[in-house]
């Protein structure tokens, strides 16, 4: 499914004067099947901005659209595209609120309709995906850690089986493994075909796992274009509260000090390679 | 004097678990005899998976949890005396992963205040205080600012020199930069090794971003409720194969390093900072015949190269 805006604006306060405009026209194409991430500092309107794709948020002036149809329009039909676009909020795990494991991540599908044996086959599905076992299933959320929480709740949304996927961090707080762990998983469900937007304040994370990366600045889109094109703006990100990732100023310092190394370099993979090709015979 | 500030000696923390109407299902045993101490001065990182027993750890040093089993004590208190627990808290501080949770005045000065205001400090005390503390952190222009305008990382330090008003001899972060952006990640992490060198607080930081652990003095990486690896950033970082175990990684600085030696070039274990790296580096081009200008390099390299060049 293809997701578009025009001239998307949202402002907060809209008509008093602490009017803020957190999205500021913003004109955007999400082809179906694309892995999309999105920075930008705290406050930046990036959270806005994708509640904005999810028709939370009704937009102040401009439009989403899905496969061409405005979301926002009186006749569209707002509950098939629930269903086919899930979002997964910042710290997903405060919402579970079930008995069981297997409850909470049928909420979902019992909710769209399904009968109890497709969305226990469902969640059953999306449960292993995330690398929950089955003798987790009868626990409560609560006695889980704070990574397998998260994955449950995450578990909750993919049950649904949506077809553009957006996650507003969900790596805050998880250990190297499970930072890892949920990045493969997003990168896995994008080669099936999901379109997955990621909200993400971890350079080294869009830059090893997203194919095309949106930096949001002020509201407004700052930069947009593959890794390497965004990261050898590094000055530009640093000056709206970003960086490049750790390797890109490592470069920096190989190159300053002599050794002609290239410094558009997004990856630890590439790094090594690269300074390997400076000390040829 | 104790050379020690914080002293964890042999600690067991357990809690009952209860099923839907209240009744005890089990025990469970977040801590399973942890021992760490921090020296007067030290910065301590703890590294560790999520629900290895990190932040339980980090609630006893400041009595909001005591041990079932062992002792903690801090400054020379005992946590299990009740008389002293005011004393360990202010003695003790703690910042906590979101700062919207920790920031209750409306106006910045009026919320590093609370503290010493709490304590009963006099008021031209607590002026002194308060205007110290936000120096230390680099908020004073923001004195009069309302937090909510606020970045992330600005609160975040609003929330330290809170801490920091209280004068206490040690202050806990635990994952003070979770929720923030790579700026306001810097700024925390910069307040934090600012209040080390200059001020000689002693911290205790527990972090995901292995980078963050670099300039730590000591590491203690802990595991299902132990402490499983302690040692310097160096010798940790050495380690890639046994920090994966526990889920961990290395910094991305000491990946590359390693690729490199893995390749064939001669590079030492533990290489941690862009500089170390750059400066290895140096040392390899040095080496490079004077003809040629070019390193002898193993088939290994070769062959890696020729690996790349495809």
């Amino acid at each position: 499914m293809n997701l578009e805006t025009k001239n998307l604006t949202y402002e907060y306060d809209a008509g008093t004067t602490q009017a803020v405009r957190a999205v500021d026209d913003i004109s955007i194409s999400i082809p179906s099947g694309q892995f999309v991430g999105i920075v930008g500092h705290t406050g930046s309107g990036k959270t806005t901005f994708v509640q904005l794709l999810d028709g939370l948020l009704k937009p102040s002036s401009g439009s989403v659209y899905l496969d061409g149809e405005d979301i926002n329009e009186k006749k569209y039909d707002r509950k098939s595209m629930r269903a086919a676009m899930g979002i997964v909020f910042q710290y997903p795990e405060y919402q579970l609120f079930e008995t069981t494991v297997l409850k909470d991540v049928c909420f979902g599908p019992l909710n769209m309709g399904l009968s109890q044996d497709e969305a226990t086959k469902y969640a059953k599905e999306a449960l292993l995906k995330l690398g929950m076992q089955e003798d987790s299933y009868g626990a409560s959320p609560f006695e889980l850690s704070g990574g397998q929480k998260r994955r449950v709740a995450i578990a909750g949304v993919l049950a649904m089986n949506p077809k553009i996927l957006i996650l507003d961090e969900p790596t805050a707080g998880l250990d190297p493994e499970g930072r890892d762990e949920v990045l493969g998983l997003l990168k896995k469900l994008n080669e099936s075909g999901m379109t997955v937007i990621l909200v993400s304040h971890s350079m080294e994370d869009v830059a090893k796992y997203v194919g095309r990366i949106i930096v949001i600045n002020d509201g407004k889109v700052f930069l947009d274009g593959d890794g390497k094109e965004v990261f050898s703006h590094v000055k530009q990100l640093e000056e709206i509260g970003l960086a490049a990732p750790e390797v890109a100023y490592l470069m920096q310092a190989v190159h300053d000090a002599g050794i002609p190394v290239s410094t558009n370099i997004t990856t630890v993979e590439e790094a090594a390679s690269e300074i390997l090709l400076k000390f040829q015979t | 004097m104790d050379e020690r500030i914080v002293d964890i000696d042999q600690i067991t923390y357990e809690y009952n678990r209860l099923d839907e109407e209240g009744n005890v299902e089990g025990t469970t045993k977040a801590l399973k005899g942890v021992s760490v101490s921090a020296k007067r001065g030290e910065f301590i990182t703890i590294l560790g998976a999520n629900g290895s027993g990190k932040s339980t750890l980090a609630k006893h040093i400041n009595a909001l949890l005591f041990p079932t089993e062992g002792t903690v004590t801090v400054d020379g208190n005992n946590t299990a005396d009740e008389d002293k627990i005011l004393e360990i808290r202010q003695c003790a501080g703690m910042i906590f992963q979101n700062p919207d949770n920790q920031i209750i005045g409306s106006i910045v000065e009026e919320d590093v205040a609370f503290g010493p205001e709490n304590m009963g400090v006099e008021s031209k005390e607590i002026r002194d205080r308060v205007d110290e503390s936000l120096k230390a952190v680099g908020m004073y222009e923001f004195r009069e600012a309302s937090p909510n305008k606020l970045s992330g990382g600005q609160k975040q330090r609003v929330s330290i020199a809170g801490v920091l008003a209280m004068h206490p001899k040690c202050i806990i972060m635990d994952e003070p930069t979770a929720m923030l952006d790579p700026q306001g990640r810097r700024e925390v992490i910069r307040a934090a090794r600012a209040l080390n060198d200059v001020e000689g607080i002693t911290i205790i930081l527990i972090t995901h971003y292995m980078e963050e652990a670099v300039y730590s003095d000591r590491i203690y990486v802990m595991d299902s409720g132990n402490v499983v690896m302690e040692g310097s950033p160096k010798e940790i970082f050495s380690k890639p194969e046994e920090l994966k175990k526990h889920r961990l990684t290395i910094p991305q600085v000491t990946q590359v390093a390693i690729a490199l030696k893995e390749a064939g070039l001669n590079l030492p274990d533990g290489i941690l900072s862009r500089k170390e790296l750059v400066a290895e580096l140096m040392k390899l081009k040095e080496c490079r015949h004077p003809d040629g200008l070019k390193i002898r390099l193993t088939d290994k390299v070769r062959e890696t190269r020729n690996e790349l060049r495809d």
